[in-house]
């Protein structure tokens, strides 16, 4: 469904170039037939706008709907999911701050950590969340031989 | 009596825009005591934030004042063209753009905990020196774009009402700090909410009343809504045909010909006098035939150039760099709520854009029959297209109601971005730079949404006081519409890091670097801004940019060492746990 979906938006985005319409279409306007009401020269006013900004309304809408098809078709319901299941544990910052100590010892009293400056951590964004720690250490069931992501599986071994 | 009510009528405009700031303060106040008093709140409103506001605040951060007035200068310099090119153009490329960056990084965003572009950035290529290039870069884009729409409100109000731009700059400043101040993002969202919509419904009364006036103009007069739109159309084609499409109009064709017969006249012309000068001098030869007055050789141009109308596809793409609008898609309560925005952007622009562009065409038309007077540009005979919409107003409508709507809608467009601009540094400077200098668990909650409440105050303060100084000049504008191209120039970055477990921090510098040296090159070229129309090989700059910067990000990440799987997995649904 989803190359369904992006075949119809790159022939959104070819039908936009509408220059190589507007001759088959001034061909059409010159015949009689059941479709004349509707069809025009590039020009031509149509319902008090000119043609070619008609067909461009038309293909805003018509983007609305393919976006509608995508949504409805091909929405990605699992990144809903992997979004929810949530790597992100909060540190409850909304109390106070872990390193803080709620008995006046803030920022003045010396207790902070020294600065970390190699990445700085989401965490430190002060978004928080009421989710509770379930591990501690990740990457530790050694995929792939990634050495660095193995600790915790060894240590545990050798327990 | 007559007096005293022409004074009324006369203030009502600004009474009318006095009494939209309160009622905007007044929400803004209202929705800051929804402020749940956490960072989390501030910075991406607890992501709470449901479909319909997330359309409207998103929709309205991303339209500035140039959707009512520039669009209707540019239709009026350059025809409907600008329509499709722009405005349907944006309609594709924004839907595509919240469906494939937006709920990726809305979904990541909640995941990881981000509430700014940087800390992605920074995580994902494993680099915090890159995350702070990137952060001086977004704010040096950022910043001339907040200017222009300080420095435009105070100028359309000078225009239309002859306030002070200054008094104006600090109004708005002042209404838009009170309630970013108070509520953040959320209140940011829900303005922008009421923003959106005032100047939506703006476009379409003024489309209305401005129809009414111009087909007045007709032999057949007005009638109802459709007859005056058809009506007003139809003069257009009269005087005016070449504005009515994107390539050449038959008329234009016919004009065509009849120039280059003249034009070849004047040829044979020259001809004979040359030869009549070579062999009996130029004084004898004047008493033979008079001397041809010179001719243009007349070149038939296209309102809009097929390369151009395919190029200016890149603009929109800048919307997946915005720092402001990345905020805003974290405030989505789920990655249900873009369903809605992904659906109605293109409609919404739309109904914003097309009332414009065709009040644009109709003032081409008026003032080529001379009923319509346009303010020229400074030292130049040529019209201002910043002023045409409100010409339009104050000399065809004539109603003080439509002039303070009119107001109303262009200071709802600006104020819109601007407030999420404001939120939106205040964050970055809060998350990028103060909290990862003293250390993540330095601060606690509610000094975090101090430090950010500080900075927003000190980004309105020097926002406005720049403003004050680049007041008088026009360079401000220039570089803030060059500054979309570097948004757009970094597009490749953010698509790389989403989709692409190859992209190293190598290629991402190998994109900016590409980035900023041919911005820098072309920029200059374009006598920094002055020529807007310069392209490069026909193109819109913004075009070989992206093109080379994308080639770039990918040079750069293959012929650099691939990022360890195990530190990114994270970031890709598929691999993570």
């Amino acid at each position: 469904m989803r190359y369904f979906i992006v075949a119809l938006l790159v022939s959104l985005a070819w039908l936009h170039q509408d220059w190589i319409f507007w001759p088959l279409l001034a061909e059409l306007d010159n015949q009689k037939n059941f479709l004349s009401w509707l069809v025009a020269e590039e020009h031509e006013v149509k319902f008090g706008i000119p043609a070619n900004v008609g067909f461009q309304l038309f293909l805003s809408v018509a983007t609305a709907f393919v976006a509608f098809i995508a949504v409805w078709k091909a929405w990605p319901k699992e990144l809903e999911r992997w979004a929810e299941s949530g790597g992100y544990r909060g540190r409850g910052r909304d109390r106070g701050g872990r390193n803080r100590s709620r008995s006046g010892g803030g920022k003045n009293s010396g207790e902070s950590k020294p600065s970390n400056r190699q990445t700085s951590s989401p965490e430190s964004s002060g978004d928080s969340s009421d989710r509770p720690r379930r591990r501690r250490y990740r990457g530790g069931r050694g995929r792939g031989g990634n050495g660095g992501g193995s600790s915790q599986s060894q240590r545990r071994a050798g327990e | 009596m007559n007096l005293l009510a022409s004074a009324t009528q006369s203030s009502l405009p600004l009474w009318m825009v006095g009494a939209y700031l309160v009622i905007l303060l007044g929400l803004g106040i209202f929705s800051s005591k929804l402020f749940r008093g956490t960072s989390k709140d501030y910075f991406v409103a607890s992501r709470s934030i449901g479909p319909f506001m997330l359309l409207m605040s998103v929709f309205g951060t991303t339209m500035t004042g140039f959707a009512l007035v520039g669009s209707t200068g540019k239709a009026f310099t350059t025809g409907v063209a600008v329509f499709g090119a722009v405005a349907v153009w944006s309609g594709i490329v924004h839907s595509s753009v919240f469906f494939i960056i937006g709920t990726r990084l809305w979904a990541i965003g909640k995941r990881l905990g981000y509430v700014t572009q940087v800390q992605f950035f920074r995580e994902r290529f494993q680099s915090h020196t890159l995350g702070t290039v990137l952060f001086v870069l977004l704010v040096l884009f950022i910043i001339p774009y907040l200017l222009i729409g300080i420095i435009s409100a105070g100028k359309f109000m000078q225009g239309t009402a002859g306030l002070d731009p200054r008094l104006t700059g600090l109004v708005i400043c002042a209404v838009v700090l009170t309630y970013v101040f108070l509520g953040g993002v959320r209140s940011a969202a829900w303005a922008n909410t009421f923003q959106t919509l005032v100047f939506m419904i703006t476009g379409i009364v003024a489309f209305a009343m401005i129809s009414k006036s111009v087909a007045a103009k007709t032999e057949k007069g007005s009638g109802t809504f459709l007859e005056n739109v058809k009506r007003s159309t139809e003069l257009v084609e009269q005087v005016k045909p070449e504005r009515l499409v994107r390539g050449v109009h038959p008329a234009a064709l016919d004009n065509h010909e009849e120039a280059k017969a003249k034009f070849e006249e004047y040829l044979t012309e020259k001809d004979t006098w040359e030869a009549l000068v070579n062999d009996m001098g130029e004084e004898t030869a004047a008493t033979v035939m008079e001397k041809p007055k010179e001719v243009k050789e007349p070149q038939l141009k296209p309102s809009m150039s097929r390369l151009l109308w395919i190029t200016y596809l890149f603009i929109p793409l800048s919307i997946g760099m915005f720092p402001h609008v990345f905020q805003h898609w974290l405030t989505a309560k789920s990655a249900k709520t873009f369903r809605l925005a992904i659906v109605g952007h293109p409609i919404c622009i739309a109904v914003v854009w097309l009332p414009c562009v065709i009040i644009g065409t109709w003032a081409a038309g008026l003032h080529a029959m001379g009923e319509l007077a346009v303010p020229v540009v400074p030292g130049t005979d040529k019209p201002n297209p910043s002023a045409v919409l409100g010409a339009v107003v104050g000399q065809l409508v004539q109603n003080p109601w439509l002039t303070g709507l009119l107001m109303i809608g262009v200071l709802a467009a600006i104020m819109s971005s601007l407030d999420s601009q404001f939120a939106c540094l205040g964050t970055m400077f809060t998350n990028d730079i103060v909290v990862p200098w003293k250390g993540k668990d330095y601060y606690s909650d509610e000094d975090t949404v101090k430090i950010a409440r500080c900075f927003v105050i000190g980004v309105v303060v020097a926002a406005y006081l720049l403003s004050l100084v680049l007041m008088k000049t026009a360079s401000v504008f220039n570089l803030g519409i060059w500054c979309f191209s570097g948004f757009t120039a970094l597009f490749p970055i953010v698509f790389a890091a989403l989709y692409w477990k190859r992209a190293s921090v190598m290629g991402a510098y190998a994109c900016i670097a590409m980035t900023a040296v041919l911005w820098i090159l072309w920029f200059k070229d374009s006598g920094y801004g002055a020529d807007k129309g310069y392209t490069v090989l026909g193109m819109l700059p913004m075009a070989p940019l992206t093109v080379l910067s994308a080639v770039a990000m990918i040079v750069g990440s293959l012929l650099s060492k691939a990022p360890e799987e195990r530190k990114i997995n994270k970031f890709f649904p598929n691999n993570s746990r």
